[in-house]
């Protein structure tokens, strides 16, 4: 008699890996409570985050959007509708997802930060990329910042489930106003200046930190809200620290995953799904890597929804558009030009930002 | 018998009706015996029939305070089939104005020293100033702040909106341009009426206004403002004068009071006697 003794097989790794499918391995066993149909999903976070929210959509489920294209908005114009429930663009950090909240609902002063492109379109330097066509003016872009800020503490008071998926811990902070932007100044728009903006790599207690208030925020917010948390796979373009970014990237997600283990121990509302550990373990033997071995491919993008959508929204009855694994390179390559074209941090490697 | 030179020439589509009537004799030469349509005013029974004159006519200015004898006005109804005044095609990257040969040839009878005051389109704001979308709001220079709570368009859109409502007047005065060497004005359509809720005729409108309602005014207002401000600047780049709606028949926010108001767009004889006085003003001063 020994304490393993009698656990469920998804507890040891040599009947986890006998199944050839991923869809065959219970990854999400220990998992806290499903969702139905009828639950009304938020989504934030990094570039990974996007396809929760549109796979979700396309399966008939319920994705809020606080913020939607207004009929006087053409459709076709790059308003940045629908890639978040909000346009707050990537959401790379747990601070910066902490300063957001807390603009939202007034703990913090709304932050208005806003730079001209060379366009001549103004840009809200705390989300640069969630509205792709920038804005007509500074006062404009300030005004924006006002509405998206109440579509956040709307959002935060409809939903029923907040789906966070985190991405880095690396990021940079404006030193005056005590605030950290998802893209370094000067990348896509303002100017970097030493001193004012300084690198932050944010620890495990400090993340831990951060995701206790977010977490608290939330609940007191909406006591019936549901917290997920899933960490990104995707790599770091670029680290700012000194040592390899391979390093940087192993180290950031190896903190985000301990510090999410952290809070979901402690909290019945808050729950984990492992996407990261599907694209990542080894199990997985790097199959889900696009070419340049920091996107997930889109056949990777399917089986994280496939085994969330089997283990966490069995009754969800419609299907996507089905994956054609044989044309996968294809697809691949149209979805990772869509990632790349969705992630702001590709702006700061000069090589990637002119192609 | 002396002929008798007109001051200026009017040439208008509905929104001249508020100035012959506040100023001129124009009704007695001219009866409307069709059906009444309860819908319009009495300023425009006949509108919409073809009752009306077609032709440019003459009338006298009955406003003894006015420097004015004598107008020749082309009165464009909806129901004359007129049809485009000009337009603008582009042809092998190049921009062909096409001229409505009524109006070149009434033009070539005007040619001379005599002011052309064009009182044409100017409804086109009208038709936003209904509630047919979800809440909104722009930014916009002459009513600074925006309401609240409610998604923001930009003004590259707007522009686009206005800019389809100014091409249409535009290119109608920048064809008069083209043909006449007299000096040439054109007067902003009045401003959205303070309380469209309380107009008697709802025009060709009342579906709309039942199923919608009306715009806030500062909304109306601002569309209003926006489009006056665009149109006036493209129009002194072809060198035709701009009036704007008279101070007096404006609210302290700048909306149509009701009192010079006819139906839910356009203003009343007590307007255009405005417009006239105003009109002569801007002569006197040049």
């Amino acid at each position: 008699m020994n304490p393993y003794a009698g656990l469920p097989s998804a507890q040891f790794w040599k009947a986890s890996v006998e199944s050839p499918s991923a869809l065959g391995v219970d990854f999400d066993f220990g998992k806290k409570f499903s969702f139905t149909k009828d639950d009304i999903f938020v989504t934030a976070g990094s570039c990974f985050a996007q396809h929760f929210a549109k796979q979700l959509s396309l399966r008939g489920g319920k994705v809020l959007q606080a913020e939607q294209r207004h009929p006087i908005v053409p459709e076709e114009s790059e308003h940045g509708y629908g890639a978040f429930s909000a346009r707050y663009g990537n959401v790379y950090t747990v601070r910066q997802l902490r300063e957001l909240l807390e603009q939202a609902i007034g703990l913090r002063a709304p932050v208005y930060e806003m730079a001209q492109r060379k366009d001549e379109r103004w840009v809200d330097m705390l989300r640069p990329r969630a509205v792709p066509m920038g804005f007509s003016s500074h006062e404009h872009a300030c005004a924006d910042r006002d509405y998206h800020l109440h579509a956040v503490r709307k959002m935060l008071n409809d939903m029923d489930v907040f789906v966070f998926t985190l991405g880095l811990t690396e990021t940079w902070l404006n030193t005056v106003g005590d605030y950290c932007y998802p893209v370094v100044p000067g990348a896509i728009a303002g100017e970097f200046v030493p001193g004012r903006h300084a690198f932050r790599n944010f620890r495990v207690s400090e993340t831990v930190a951060d995701l206790e208030w977010v977490i608290d925020l939330i609940t007191q917010y909406n006591h019936a809200a549901r917290i997920l948390f899933t960490v990104s796979p995707v790599g770091l373009v670029a680290t700012a620290e000194q040592r390899s970014v391979i390093v940087s990237t192993l180290a950031s997600k190896s903190i985000l995953r301990a510090a999410v283990d952290e809070v979901v121990g402690t909290h019945p509302q808050v729950d984990y799904f492992p996407s990261y550990e599907i694209i990542t373990s080894s199990y997985s033997q790097g199959r889900f890597w696009a070419e340049g071995l920091r996107d997930v491919t889109e056949n990777g993008v399917a089986t994280v929804m496939e085994v969330f959508f089997n283990s966490r929204m069995p009754l969800i009855d419609t299907q996507p558009t089905p994956v054609q694994h044989q044309h996968d390179d294809d697809i691949g390559r149209k979805l990772e030009k869509a990632v790349t074209e969705e992630c702001d941090e590709m702006f700061l490697d000069p090589a990637l930002r002119s192609r | 018998m002396t002929l008798q030179m007109p001051n200026f020439y009017l040439i208008a589509h509905s929104h001249g009706v508020a100035m012959l009537d506040g100023i001129s004799d124009w009704r007695e030469r001219f009866r409307n015996d069709g059906p009444q349509d309860s819908r319009f005013g009495a300023a425009f029974q006949g509108w919409f029939s073809g009752a009306l004159n077609h032709e440019p006519f003459n009338a006298n200015v009955r406003d003894v305070d006015l420097p004015f004898k004598q107008i020749s006005a082309w009165l464009i109804s909806s129901g004359a089939n007129i049809g485009i005044l000009a337009q603008l095609e582009n042809r092998d990257g190049a921009n062909i104005l096409g001229i409505n040969e009524m109006l070149s040839s009434t033009l070539q009878r005007w040619n001379g020293h005599v002011p052309i005051l064009s009182m044409l389109n100017g409804n086109e704001h009208a038709t936003f100033m209904f509630n047919r979308y979800p809440a909104y709001d722009f930014i916009d220079q002459d009513l600074p702040g925006v309401e609240t709570g409610v998604p923001l368009i930009d003004t590259t859109f707007i522009d686009e909106v206005i800019a389809g409502w100014i091409r249409a007047v535009f290119v109608s005065l920048l064809a008069i341009r083209h043909v006449s060497a007299n000096p040439l004005f054109h007067t902003l359509p009045p401003p959205p009426r303070e309380h469209p809720e309380r107009s008697l005729h709802p025009e060709g409108l009342g579906g709309l206004v039942a199923q919608y309602g009306f715009l806030p005014a500062r909304l109306r207002l601002k569309w209003y403002l926006r489009y006056c401000r665009q149109l006036r600047m493209q129009l002194e780049s072809i060198g035709c004068h701009v009036l704007a709606a008279p101070v007096q028949a404006c609210t302290e926010a700048g909306l149509l009071r009701d009192e010079c108001a006819e139906g839910l767009t356009h203003g009343n004889a007590n307007y255009g006697r405005l417009v006239a006085q105003q009109f002569a003003t801007l002569l006197e001063s040049q």
